[in-house]
């Protein structure tokens, strides 16, 4: 009797470990096209402050590749309910990649009713399919 | 026979011209930021565009137009040459930059006063509408003009090299400099150079 329970117990725990937990990325901010993520290494998504009340934001990244590469990104702000705020801080912008040559990215926030932010990474290959993809803010 | 040959005529005539429509090329709309948007060797929207966020990027990272009294800071713009070999208007970079530091919360732009008199002219007409019989003066709103204190100028630059016989480089530089009005103190200065290379064929202007 103890024997079949241990039994039990044991199959129960392996079936809980091999359930599929929903995972978490890494960076929830960023957004990073398929192109892109074959050559792009990510080290750090940083946050903080600028001119007191400024959210600012930024992304310290690599080429992982052999090959010069360009990199497209573009900066995305949100208000508290999820508005996006225009401004030039939310153009798309390019930067060329050397390989495995540290680039770090950063933006000020257009206004200081920022509250969140999303940083999209393409390649300029990638083919526009979605409608934020080629607009500029 | 002479019906057919104008007949003839009439048909080559709407060939010709039905050849010379496909011919046109089609007027495209250009959504802003597209990968594929055309580069110029002059200087071009997105070049504005790029010069404007760069400045303002830096003056708001370098706290230049921080105030620690709550206040806004209260901006004129002054004068912003046009020292390229086209002929533009320099508005296209500063009123970007306007909007972007208006945006920020942290500059206001005078539109009431500058040095070739106020931008705005309405500030003036309605100083004087205290004047007219056919106000109601009770409606009219006494003036006080804000100050400035930081002042806005720059340079825009161009230079033109040969490289390699049949290529050009051409190098534009946007030059921005904000004046503490106070004591005539540069706070920020920013320079964003833009490099084109293109056939010596072409020209830049």
């Amino acid at each position: 009797m103890q024997i079949r329970t241990g039994v039990l117990a044991t199959a129960a725990l392996m079936l809980l470990g091999c359930q599929t937990q929903p995972q978490q990325p890494e960076y929830p901010q960023l957004q990073i096209g398929p192109r892109a993520q074959s050559y792009l290494h990510i080290e750090a998504v940083q946050e903080g402050y600028a001119s007191s009340n400024l959210l600012r934001a930024g992304v310290r990244l690599y080429n992982r590749s052999s090959q010069q590469q360009t990199l497209r990104y573009r900066f995305s702000w949100f208000d508290g309910n999820g508005f996006e705020l225009k401004g030039l801080a939310g153009r798309w912008e390019q930067q060329p990649l050397r390989p495995n040559e540290p680039v770090m990215i950063d933006r000020v926030a257009p206004s200081p009713k920022a509250v969140s932010y999303r940083i999209q990474l393409f390649d300029p290959r990638t083919p526009v399919t979605t409608p934020t993809q080629g607009i500029d803010g | 026979m002479s019906t057919s040959n104008t007949l003839i005529k009439a048909l080559a005539l709407t060939a010709a011209v039905g050849f010379a429509a496909g011919c046109t090329p089609q007027t495209q709309l250009l959504t802003p930021g597209t990968p594929d948007a055309p580069v110029t060797m002059g200087l071009s929207g997105s070049d504005f565009a790029q010069a404007a966020s760069d400045a303002v990027q830096s003056m708001l990272t370098s706290g230049a137009v921080d105030r620690n009294d709550g206040k806004k800071n209260i901006m004129v713009v002054s004068t912003v040459l046009n020292d390229t070999m086209q002929r533009i208007d320099t508005d296209q970079l500063v009123k970007k930059i306007r909007v972007d530091l208006l945006r920020s919360g942290k500059v206001l732009t005078t539109t009431a006063i500058g040095l070739n008199g106020a931008e705005d002219k309405m500030t003036q007409a309605y100083s004087e509408l205290s004047q007219s019989r056919k106000v109601d003066r009770s409606t009219v709103v006494r003036q006080r003009l804000a100050a400035p204190n930081m002042s806005l100028s720059g340079k825009i630059i161009q230079r033109n090299n040969r490289v390699d016989g049949n290529k050009q480089l051409v190098e534009y530089y946007f030059q921005l400099t904000l004046t503490d009005l106070s004591n005539g103190l540069a706070i920020w200065e920013g320079e964003t150079p833009i490099q084109k290379l293109g056939s010596a064929k072409g020209t830049s202007w």
